[in-house]
């Protein structure tokens, strides 16, 4: 999981996940005739999103198809708004704590 | 993957610290928690282990709760207009070579 942000840190792969979620390309010969980018650094970028199971590769006789597999941006997205809910309450309680011993 | 968050407390940094630095103030119920690099205790329920303490600078730390993977959580402390910026940053979960740092950290001398 906490490799999904950093799977999408870079625009080129942002840009290669939005396709393949899309559906508009699947292989890396599909996505390098779309992209200012060779096939082999779409490979590349396809590994690491594979890497952070954005994307999951099936063989096709000769070629790679890749679908999206969203789910780990699901789970991301949901324990950074579980994490940063948790430090509201906890800067809340700062808050207080400091205003109670400014006037102690 | 970080979470950020920040708040203005309106006292100086050393005001800022003194409460920042009780974890029983702010963090936690329980802290069974002794604020040097390298100790381990829990605050609350959560395993807990001191990277860094630079009174009125920095604090940070790693920690999960049981079975869980740790995440770091960095606060630091900044002067501003109106009073003392906090901002805390949460990483994680750890994975990787951050994970395996981990032990070796844990056994840095109290």
């Amino acid at each position: 999981m906490g490799d999904v942000f950093a799977a999408l840190a870079d625009p080129t792969r942002r840009e290669v996940f939005s396709l393949v979620a899309a559906g508009r390309a699947h292989t890396a010969t599909e996505l390098a005739a779309t992209l200012p980018v060779t096939r082999q650094a779409v490979a590349k970028h396809l590994a690491i999103l594979e890497g952070a199971h954005l994307v999951e590769g099936a063989r096709d006789g000769r070629a790679t198809r890749f679908r999206a597999t969203p789910e780990p941006l699901s789970d991301a997205i949901a324990w950074m708004a579980e994490v940063g809910g948790r430090w509201d309450e906890r800067l809340g309680r700062l808050r207080v704590a400091v205003q109670e011993r400014g006037t102690a | 993957m970080d979470v950020t968050r920040d708040i203005v407390l309106p006292v100086d940094r050393d005001a800022a610290w003194e409460v920042v630095s009780d974890p029983e103030a702010w963090l936690a119920e329980r802290a069974d928690l002794e604020l040097v690099p390298g100790a381990e205790g829990t605050l609350d329920e959560r395993r807990t282990i001191v990277e860094e303490v630079s009174p009125g600078e920095r604090l940070a730390f790693w920690w999960g709760e049981e079975g869980a993977l740790l995440t770091r959580v960095e606060l630091t402390l900044d002067d501003v207009r109106d009073g003392t910026r906090v901002t805390v940053v949460e990483s994680g979960p750890a994975t990787g070579p951050v994970a395996s740092a981990l032990p070796s950290m844990a056994m840095v001398p109290a």
